[in-house]
Order: C-alpha cells, then sequence, then structure tokens
C-alpha cells in the first residue's frame, strides 16, 4: 500500500490521468468504519507493476547470420592434447590415466578365475 | 577463503563424512582394489594409510583403534597379519591411485584406489604388459613374425634379471620408464615377485603372437575379410611393430595405414596381401 502511494507520486508517465485519479473517489462513498484511509490503486501505478520498464525492451532487428555466427566463433569444441601411447597394448589413451583395453583385459581375466570352472560347456 | 585446508567436506555432515570413508577404508581392506571418485579416493587413501601403520605396531592400544574405526571385524586378523608383513620393509605409501576417465551418469572424474603390492596389483600388471610388448618389438627387429611365432620367446626371466641390475643411463632392451616401473614393482617384493612377473610377461607375449592366428581362423571360419583381402583392425587396435601417432590409430581405417617401416605381428602382415616390394 505504501508502495503503491510512493511509485504514484513518482510517476510521471500521464500526468493528467494522475490528477484525476489522485482524489480517493470509491473510498470516501464507503462507510468511515470500513477504511477511510483505502486509496484504490491508480491507473498509472498499475500499468508500472503490470509492465515494469526492462520488459518494454526488445531486439530491433533479426539478428544476421554473419554476427550470429561470429559470436559461436569461441563456441567450437577444443582438441584433447594429452592423447599418448598405452605401454601395454600401443594404443592411444589419456595421459596420467589407466589404459581402458589393458584394465578391461585385466577385469575380465581376473572375474573369469573367479568363476567355476568345473561347469561343463 | 579456504587456501590450504587439508580435508574435504563432501557436501556431508561430520558423522556422515565420517562413516563414508570407515566404509569406503574397510571396503579397501576387504577387496585390496576399489573404484569411486578421485577425491574420495585421494581422502580415503590418506586414512588407509594410517590405519595400516597402526597394523604395522600391533600392539594392543593400536588393535583397539583400528577395531573401533574398521567397520568390519573380518578385516582386523588381515590387517594385523597381511598387510604388516607386506609391508614391514615399506615406509609409507602403502595405497596407489589410478585415474580412470569419467563417470558416465554425473561426469565425476574416477579413479581405483588399490593397496600395493596386493595379488591385483594393476601396476604390476601393466608393468608386465608393456615389457612384453617391448621385447616382441625388440625381436621383431631381427626375426620374421611366422618364425617368432613358430619358436616362441622363452628368455623372459633373464631379460628381467638382467634389467634389474641395469642403472638409469644405462642402455638395454627396455625403455628407461619401462625399466624404472619394474624395478619400482620389484622393490620391497621377495624372490616370488621376479618370477611371477617373468610368467605374466611370458603369457603376455604369447597372446600377443597368438592374437594373428586366432584372427585368421576366425576370418577364414566367418569369411569376415575386406573385399581387398585385409584382415580388418578396429579403429584404436595396434600390434607389435605399429610406429603410428595416436592420432592416426584412433582414426582407424580413415588414419594413415602402416608405413613401410617394419614387420607388424598382425594377421594382415603374415598371411594378407603382401605390399609389392620397390
Amino acid at each position: 500500500m505504501a508502495s503503491l502511494v510512493f511509485q504514484k507520486s513518482r510517476s510521471m508517465m500521464l500526468p493528467a490521468l494522475r490528477a484525476s485519479l489522485s482524489k480517493p473517489i470509491l473510498s470516501s462513498l464507503l462507510p468511515t468504519f470500513l477504511g477511510g484511509s483505502f486509496k484504490i490503486p491508480s491507473l498509472a501505478s498499475l500499468l508500472e507493476e503490470l509492465f515494469p520498464r526492462i520488459l518494454l525492451a526488445v531486439p530491433k532487428k533479426k539478428v544476421s547470420h554473419s554476427r550470429k555466427a561470429m559470436r559461436a566463433a569461441n563456441k567450437g569444441l577444443k582438441d584433447k592434447h594429452n592423447l599418448v601411447h598405452c605401454p601395454g597394448c600401443g594404443g592411444p589413451k589419456l595421459a596420467h590415466h589407466l589404459c581402458p583395453t589393458c584394465y578391461s583385459f585385466l577385469h575380465r581375466m581376473w572375474k573369469s578365475g573367479n568363476k567355476d570352472n568345473h561347469k561343463l560347456l | 577463503m579456504k587456501h590450504g585446508v587439508a580435508f574435504r567436506k563432501f557436501s556431508r555432515t561430520t558423522s556422515h563424512r565420517m562413516l563414508m570413508l570407515r566404509n569406503l577404508v574397510t571396503s579397501l581392506f576387504e577387496h585390496e582394489q576399489i573404484k569411486t571418485t578421485l577425491p574420495k579416493a585421494r581422502d580415503t587413501a590418506r586414512l588407509a594409510e594410517k590405519i595400516i601403520t597402526l597394523g604395522k605396531k600391533g600392539d594392543r592400544s593400536a588393535q583397539m583403534r583400528a577395531s573401533a574405526f574398521l567397520l568390519k571385524p573380518e578385516v582386523l586378523p588381515k590387517l594385523f597379519g597381511t598387510f604388516a608383513s607386506r609391508y614391514a620393509e615399506r615406509p609409507g605409501g602403502y595405497t596407489r591411485i589410478h585415474k580412470f576417465g569419467n563417470r558416465p551418469g554425473d561426469n565425476a572424474p574416477v579413479a581405483i584406489l588399490e593397496l600395493v603390492d596386493n595379488p591385483r596389483d594393476l601396476r604390476f600388471e601393466i608393468t608386465a604388459r608393456a615389457i612384453g610388448r617391448e621385447v616382441l618389438q625388440d625381436k621383431l627387429r631381427t626375426e620374421k613374425p611366422i618364425n617368432l611365432i613358430k619358436t616362441g620367446v622363452h628368455s623372459t626371466q633373464n631379460i628381467i634379471e638382467t634389467e634389474k641390475k641395469l642403472e638409469f643411463g644405462q642402455t638395454g632392451m627396455l625403455r628407461p620408464k619401462t625399466r624404472w616401473n619394474m624395478q619400482k614393482m620389484l622393490r620391497f617384493r621377495n624372490q616370488d615377485a621376479v618370477s611371477q612377473l617373468s610368467r605374466n610377461v611370458g603369457n603376455y607375449i604369447d597372446h600377443l603372437m597368438a592374437t594373428p592366428i586366432a584372427m585368421k581362423n576366425l576370418h577364414d571360419r566367418e569369411r569376415r575379410k575386406t573385399v581387398t583381402g585385409e584382415f580388418a583392425l578396429r579403429a584404436g587396435q595396434t600390434a607389435p611393430g605399429d610406429t603410428r601417432s595416436v592420432l592416426d590409430l584412433s582414426q582407424g581405417r580413415l588414419g594413415l595405414r602402416q608405413l613401410r617401416s617394419g614387420p607388424v605381428l598382425t594377421a594382415n602382415y603374415i598371411f594378407g596381401r603382401k605390399p609389392k616390394a620397390r
């Protein structure tokens, strides 16, 4: 309620409307015990609340293909430079990481070692 | 500011965090090799090494503190027996962390945390594979691939014994890095480890030599040869003797094909169409 009153005094949008609506009309018709201090919000402040100035910003023209492409210049995928040969299998692997081929081979070997080998295949 | 703070919080309360780390340490002692996220692995390694130090002490107060920390009583005899004897000579550094890419669900960096010198020591196995590959590459320079497959490689134990004694600057059959890894693996272990390593090296060399034979049998059975008579390899697959760069290997058939620089132990080289001698 207090903010509405404050905005009403600051708004420069519709001075004519403001002048006409500054007097509380409807509230004077109400009986005093229901709230003589009730002020209906003015049209100017209502518009300020529903359409704040920041929402009125809009692009003037469609961004051209060339400008859009220039903005996307830095968004390309980067190459990986930390690829080395695995000493075990010779294939490519990440530097300072385990070779997935070698680990997969060893892990399967250990898993099969745990299995029951007495099953007839 | 958080400069130089030693402990991670893991977005958990103190009690939750401590219980999680206790669980991880207990699992590590039970399985001797676990896969978890990298930050968790680093904090778990730190705690696990302190508990192993308690295990090495072995007195009554150490036993009480270790049993209060660990969550499974089955792990306690392992700690005061197996690990205490295994790490008796080693001054610290009982765990090892291997980085292993990123997890698919949340792209978290993942690591494999293992106890050093455990029966499934990853670094030991990969060093064995590296030694095997280098020995084969050395042999391929002098012998023909098909003759090498027929005779086999039997001198792995001798090679390891000689390389073990070499110093840093001296040249030998192995690359300096591979030799250093091998010496590190064998440093706090007994003679059984040398025979185990030579057995693993021999097995891997046999595997590498058997692969082209197996490929040829598979292709003959299923007639999977391409029109040009090649035994197709997948992208990233290689064999001993291959000297291409990592990027060429990754591109597979789109990358640079094998240069005429030497013999390669693939089915294509042994059984496929031979390049015309110029």
